[in-house]
């Protein structure tokens, strides 16, 4: 082992190379491209407003105009599906990265100082991992109200102790290795050595957990808006299902859509997550 | 030959078919069964305003008047009545009657019931017993119930579901919320008590000596079926004649409808408003144009048909359309303000308001204003307010609502049978502050005057005469919006006839017979 190479460090470029070598990974990434294309594209892609009600209620999928049908109000399933995906990919995306932001600093604050720090630190991680993460989500939510914010920060506040304790193994790992020293021994401060020196090496993992961070975000932002605590001004996966439950026998279409959604949606990152890890983890690479 | 005889027969059989089924005469005997969603908490309805007591209650007892189909009260204990010119004194002239028991029903036990069990115990009737001076019984079949001042509702709270009459001689000097009688009631009603299962069932009898026609049914049983999908069932598998819309799931009434054997009802009975409240601390809903626009924008007959199931009736007015003596043709909110997205553009841009944005506050548990709200959302869009929907929990929609930090909130308000005993407080200046009454904040004296002067007026007409001039400036201001009014429901057994002949369906279950 080289004295500055780290063990864990894996090239951006070898990891794309593995990535691309794996079904899994690129079946997951590719879903991941569609979400967000369609998030994008929403106003073009959809056929209809999603918040327009006409006297055509329960129209059955493939009837004119309405590929997916309607709901009990008129409204179109296809365009709430294709606007849904703006709500689960920004709560999903930002409520992961909130998570991750707060993961990376506590882990490393705690994995690099070790000691005393790390004791109170890790013994908070740990409290915020025995909490059910669903329950305390739908009180904070219902006590604070369910706008598009609060629901990012509640997920993301409730989803980094994970991030947390993978961030402080690795730091841990590394504080001792020779490159850290010479950083030591060169004068820099705490702060140059942990982000600058640091972090650029343990990243790769941390961005595995982070898309599975996504996946886990989106489920529960649906959850939430299936118990009728999402944004009530916003069309979302979780809300169409909270709608849909009293007419799930009169039109399954619209339970069964934004369900569906739901599924790829996290499947899709949690198969490019899967794939990360598999292409990031020196142990499973082969042909190098 | 034979074809054309043949359908003459045919057609004669059917005529005479037809004439038989016109000319069904009631025959007595059977037993009925109603369904209860809960076992009532005791048989005493005079100490409770709780659903199914007054259900089970309104068989067992019986009281001064009862409402006809219409909201027309008539004498039922009460042979006559006549009012004092200034409408402070009513005196009642009882019909010979016995209680279940065999003693007579006389003045003593309506002015005991009155004064000692209900006025402590019953909440509704305390609206009543608030505006009483004195009830005295000059005679046996004499009752006077002198008022403090005239208070037109008194009559509609006389009912079997206000007021019950108990006898005398069972509860004097005893403590009426522990007396036995309140397990195995004596009334005087057109049913006699016979058993009660806890939790299963409670069985009545025709009472042979009821002092108006005799019951046609000869036992009357109260089935206890908790479940909602449960007693739809009940229903259909035949072990149940009766469900009524309070225990009614929506979702299984269409099913029910497509049985031939089930008679499903849709109706009106006690006027129930669904509306919105307007805030006019907003100095953009101050202004009455405004509020018109609001009206015009949202599509009322969209919201009964996708977010009340099509069980409701889009509202003429401020009372609704439920009462013939508050409701007003000439100002009835189906022409004044039909659904016209444009009229509204003009009145807004008039009114100097362009992108609105307002807040919808309503109870999150309530799933037809979540649809409402829906609908309401788009209709505004189009006109360019955008309204930011808030469900919240009922606790912090009263806080808000009442501590006026709304927008608009959706509420829906029962009558209890009288605009004056449910819908006043709604319009009323002196009523602000306190829940559940004015949340907009509007305040016309002409409009407290008016109303407090119908609410003392006795006679109908006088009453109607004084609600035509609150509707017409109602009307123009709206400080509410009203959306519609609630359909009850009900869903029986094909083959029991003689039911909703009262304006409350629990009451008049007298005149219910099996059809063969």
């Amino acid at each position: 082992m080289a004295a500055s190479a780290p063990a864990a460090t894996v090239g951006a470029a070898a990891v794309w190379g593995q990535l691309m070598r794996q079904r899994r990974g690129l079946l997951g990434l590719a879903m991941i491209v569609v979400l967000a294309l369609v998030a994008i594209l929403a106003p073009w892609l959809a056929p209809h407003d999603p918040f327009s009600t006409s006297r055509n209620a329960f129209l059955p999928p493939g009837s004119a105009g309405h590929l997916l049908g309607t709901d009990h109000l008129g409204r179109d399933v296809l365009s709430g599906v294709i606007y849904g995906s703006r709500v689960s990919l920004i709560v999903g995306l930002a409520a992961a990265f909130t998570a991750t932001v707060i993961g990376i600093l506590v882990g490393a604050v705690s994995g690099f100082f070790g000691g005393l720090v790390d004791e109170i630190l890790m013994r908070i991680t740990e409290l915020f991992q025995i909490i059910p993460r669903f329950v305390l989500a739908l009180i904070v939510v219902a006590f604070f109200g369910s706008g598009l914010f609060n629901l990012i920060l509640v997920i993301g506040i409730l989803s980094w102790p994970q991030t947390a304790r993978l961030v402080r193994s690795q730091f841990l790992r590394h504080r001792t290795l020779p490159y850290v020293d010479a950083a030591r021994v060169l004068g820099m401060r705490p702060v140059r050595i942990i982000f600058r020196e640091i972090l650029p090496n343990v990243l790769a993992p941390v961005i595995v957990v982070a898309s599975l961070d996504i996946a886990q975000a989106i489920l529960l932002e649906a959850s939430l808006g299936f118990f009728g605590l999402g944004d009530p001004n916003l069309r979302s996966w979780g809300g169409m299902l909270n709608t849909a439950q009293g007419y799930v026998q009169r039109a399954w279409w619209m339970s069964v859509f934004p369900g569906v959604a739901i599924s790829l949606a996290v499947l899709g990152f949690n198969l490019f997550g899967d794939g990360l890890n598999d292409a990031t983890d020196p142990r499973l690479r082969s042909g190098s | 030959m034979r074809t054309p005889l043949v359908l003459l027969a045919l057609t004669l059989a059917w005529l005479f078919g037809h004439a038989l089924a016109q000319a069904e005469t009631p025959t007595p005997g059977g037993t009925a069964i109603v369904v209860l969603g809960s076992d009532p908490e005791h048989l005493n309805a005079a100490i409770s305003t709780g659903y199914p007591i007054g259900a089970v209650g309104a068989s067992l007892y019986s009281a001064l008047v009862y409402l006809d189909r219409d909201g027309v009260p008539r004498g039922e204990l009460a042979e006559s009545w006549t009012v004092s010119d200034d409408d402070r004194v009513y005196t009642f002239t009882l019909r010979p009657a016995t209680f279940h028991d065999g003693t007579p029903v006389t003045s003593a036990d309506v002015v005991f019931t009155m004064e000692e069990v209900l006025a402590p115990n019953h909440g509704r009737f305390l609206n009543a017993y608030r505006n009483i001076a004195s009830i005295t019984a000059p005679d046996d079949a004499t009752v006077v119930i002198e008022l403090t001042q005239p208070y037109a509702p008194l009559i509609n709270l006389l009912t079997v579901f206000e007021a019950p009459i108990l006898p005398k001689h069972v509860f004097e000097g005893t403590d009426p919320l522990t007396n036995p009688a309140n397990e195995a009631p004596i009334g005087s009603g057109p049913f006699r008590f016979v058993e009660w299962v806890r939790g299963e069932r409670v069985t009545l009898e025709r009472f042979e000596d009821y002092f108006l026609d005799n019951a046609l049914l000869d036992r009357l049983i109260y089935r206890v079926v908790p479940q909602d999908a449960a007693r739809s069932v009940a229903l259909e598998v035949g072990e149940a004649d009766v469900v009524w819309g309070f225990y009614m799931p929506p979702a299984d009434l269409d099913r029910l409808d497509a049985n031939p054997n089930i008679e499903v009802w849709k109706g009106l009975t006690i006027p129930s408003l669904y509306f919105v409240f307007v805030n006019t601390d907003n100095p953009a809903l101050d202004d009455v144009r405004v509020r018109q626009a609001l009206m015009f924008a949202i599509d009322r007959e969209q919201i009964v048909e996708q977010a009340q199931g099509g069980l409701g009736e889009v509202a003429g007015g401020p009372f609704g359309a439920g009462f013939a003596y508050a409701y007003d043709e000439a100002t009835d909110y189906r022409t004044l303000y039909p659904f016209d997205p444009e009229r509204a553009r003009e009145l807004l841009a008039e009114a100097g308001v362009g992108d609105l944005t307002l807040t919808f506050v309503y109870d999150s548990a309530r799933g037809a204003f979540a649809a409402a709200a829906e609908i309401m959302r788009d209709n505004l869009r189009q006109v360019g307010i955008t309204l930011n929907v808030q469900p919240v929990e009922r606790s912090v929609m009263v806080e808000r609502v009442y501590g006026r930090d709304y927008d608009l909130s959706m509420q829906s308000f029962t009558s209890s049978g009288d605009p004056a005993i449910g819908y006043h407080r709604i319009y009323l200046s002196a009523e602000r502050g306190a829940n559940f009454v004015n949340a907009t904040g509007y305040a016309n004296a002409e409009v407290d005057e008016l109303l407090n002067a119908a609410a003392g007026l006795a006679d109908r007409d006088a009453r109607a005469a004084a609600y035509t001039e609150v509707l017409a400036i109602l009307a123009n201001d709206v400080p509410t919006l009203a959306i519609f009014d609630e359909l009850s429901t009900q869903a029986a057994a094909a083959n029991l006839r003689g039911l909703l002949v009262r304006f409350d369906q629990r009451d008049g279950l007298e005149y219910a017979w099996l059809a063969p």
